[in-house]
């Protein structure tokens, strides 16, 4: 039977409208619109149409009832600057992430959450160094963030949308935490966005991490977790010039425009070698560009887990059939990943050129 | 005097407390708090004043056990100059109280069994209310037969009155021994001294009703660590992953 609430979370993951669907397919508005309300079942023909469109395979509108993941229990990273379209998009392909995510923990045994609970009056830079004194991290730079959440069972995945309005968010689904990294951005915003939302999930509650000043909050807390206070004082560079700030930055793992910030922050630079190094950075471009790049972090837990099936003869193709999603979807929220090891014919061996 | 000493692998404890929790807590940040609190003295130098050593050490002490234990449902709270450390949710005897945690630096009598330990710095007359909330709250404690010698489990009625435990965490830095002791305490009296040419009362604690004494830490694995020195580096992150039978 034809489900409505997946064809609505199939439709607002791919950021069409009921109208151009409509058009699209070549039936009315009003149509689509009882179809997604359950008021109405399309015929056979229409579904096949659906399904194409959408990108979905039709067996997926023909499953369980999907509940829907409210705007309210996302933290959302730069949500002022979001269309309610981009917003969808990113929070129905977090839906299509607990899918898996409930897959992999049917079939694997992955790191449970321990994520301590800092809600409460304390500034976001102390509850960085709770966190990691909790995590024995001591005061070294975070070589893989990505692993580290994985380590400590949050659920990271990627967000195959090309879009720099959605950064990343983060939500907690059936007492799991989850974070969703735009991969679009560079490597060192990728681990700042990761670290963000860390602090979401460490710092507000489900539900309530909207607003600017929460966003703030996370921030410095994401900041003083990648830079910790202490050891930055002590090995920051004494005379602060850009190619110095380049220099450092590799030390921490950073973006050159957090880096700066930070030392501005620790009152390692006045206000206006601050402003001085923004306007160089602007000009040379390294706000879109990042000198000297750091490579992506991705996924370790994924890796694994595909690594195994793949050896197991378990293909991308096995794993999207059994959850009824096109297996694009999967590669999509799973770093891209998978191009590698299951791109290919399950037990088929790769053929490589021999000269 | 000595009342009661309670070791970690006791068997009369019947369930687990609070206390008991709170205990295994301290018992994994122990390390840790030495380890973080002894290295920031280590840039103390001949010139440094003379207070300078054991100051930084408190301070430090004070505020990493707060970032430990903050997780752990702990808050900091600055009471008329004392520096506490409180859970408001602390459960012991199915009641709910407040237990405040003070960290002191001990005499050297701290972490010794066959000793009775007191504060090496005073008192002052803030610690009088709280210690007659600990003695009205184990006041029988003694009276217990020893298979029910548990960790909160007194059956007085003043129990219930009472709402405020105040816990001493007494360490102190044995030089010769090149060791850090530690022990918890309830206190339960204080005796009161005046300093010659000083009429102001200060207070030190005389009696106790349970200590729990942790195991010394040796500081001489420490001794050679320069704050300046390269730091190894991590170690990869190994995310364990097992597919299910």
């Amino acid at each position: 039977m034809f489900n409505a609430s997946r064809f609505e979370l199939a439709r607002k993951r791919r950021g069409i409208t009921q109208k151009e669907l409509a058009y699209k397919i070549g039936i009315s508005e009003r149509s689509i619109s009882l179809y997604e309300k359950g008021n109405q079942q399309p015929e056979q023909k229409t579904l096949q149409k659906i399904a194409q469109e959408l990108g979905f395979p039709e067996i997926f509108f023909l499953g369980e009832n999907i509940e829907k993941l409210s705007p309210e229990k996302v933290s959302f990273r730069a949500s002022t600057k979001m269309s309610a379209k981009l917003r969808d998009m990113a929070l129905n392909t977090g839906i299509i992430a607990f899918m898996l995510n409930e897959w992999i923990e049917e079939h694997f045994d992955i790191p449970s959450p321990n994520i301590p609970d800092l809600r409460g009056e304390m500034p976001p830079e102390h509850a960085a160094d709770i966190l990691r004194s909790q995590w024995k991290l001591g005061e070294q730079p975070i070589k893989n963030i990505i692993a580290l959440l994985e380590l400590k069972g949050v659920r990271v995945f990627s967000l195959a949308i090309d879009a720099k309005e959605v950064d990343a968010f983060s939500t907690w689904h059936n007492g799991k935490p989850f974070i969703f990294l735009n991969t679009y951005k560079s490597a060192e915003r990728c681990r700042f966005d990761a670290t963000h939302e860390l602090g979401h999930l460490v710092l507000h509650s489900s539900g309530k991490a909207q607003g600017i000043e929460i966003e703030r909050e996370a921030d410095a807390f994401a900041s003083a977790f990648l830079m910790p206070q202490r050891a930055v004082l002590a090995n920051a560079p004494h005379v602060i010039t850009l190619q110095n700030l380049i220099d450092y930055k590799s030390y921490w793992m950073v973006s050159i425009a957090a880096l700066n910030y930070r030392l501005h922050q620790l009152n390692l630079t006045s206000d206006w070698i601050y402003r001085t190094l923004c306007i160089q950075m602007s000009e040379l471009g390294y706000r879109t560009h990042e000198p000297e790049p750091i490579t992506h972090e991705t996924s370790q837990v994924l890796k694994k887990i595909f690594d195994a099936l793949w050896k197991e003869g378990i293909s991308k193709m096995n794993i999207a059939k059994e959850l009824g999603l096109d297996p694009n979807e999967i590669e999509d929220l799973t770093f891209g990943r998978l191009n590698s090891v299951l791109n290919q014919t399950s037990n088929r061996p790769a053929l490589r050129v021999i000269k | 005097m000595l009342k009661t000493v309670m070791q970690r692998n006791s068997t009369q404890t019947q369930s687990k407390h609070e206390l008991d929790i709170f205990i295994e807590a301290m018992q994994k940040f122990l390390v840790e708090l030495v380890y973080t609190s002894y290295l920031s003295t280590m840039n103390c130098t001949k010139h440094s004043a003379i207070v300078e050593k054991a100051t930084l050490m408190y301070f430090t002490m004070v505020r990493h056990l707060r970032d430990l234990l903050r997780p752990e449902g702990w808050f900091p709270l600055n009471e008329n100059g004392t520096e506490v450390t409180y859970n408001q949710n602390f459960i012991f005897n199915s009641q709910k109280h407040t237990s405040c945690l003070i960290v002191k630096q001990g005499n050297k009598s701290t972490g010794i069994e066959t000793e009775f330990p007191s504060n090496k710095n005073k008192f002052g007359k803030n610690i009088l209310p709280y210690v007659e909330e600990n003695k009205k709250c184990f006041s029988n404690f003694e009276s217990l037969p020893p298979s029910q010698l548990s960790l909160f489990t007194s059956n007085n009625s003043d129990d219930q009155k009472s709402n405020t435990i105040i816990i001493l965490l007494l360490y102190y830095v044995d030089k010769k021994a090149s060791e850090i002791r530690f022990e918890l305490l309830i206190p339960t009296e204080v005796e009161t001294r005046y300093r010659k040419n000083n009429l102001s009362s200060q207070y030190f604690i005389s009696e106790c009703k349970i200590r729990y004494i942790f195991d010394p830490i040796s500081l001489d694995d420490w001794k050679g660590l320069n704050l300046n020195s390269p730091q190894p580096p991590e170690p990869e992150i190994d995310v364990p992953v097992y597919k299910r039978k």
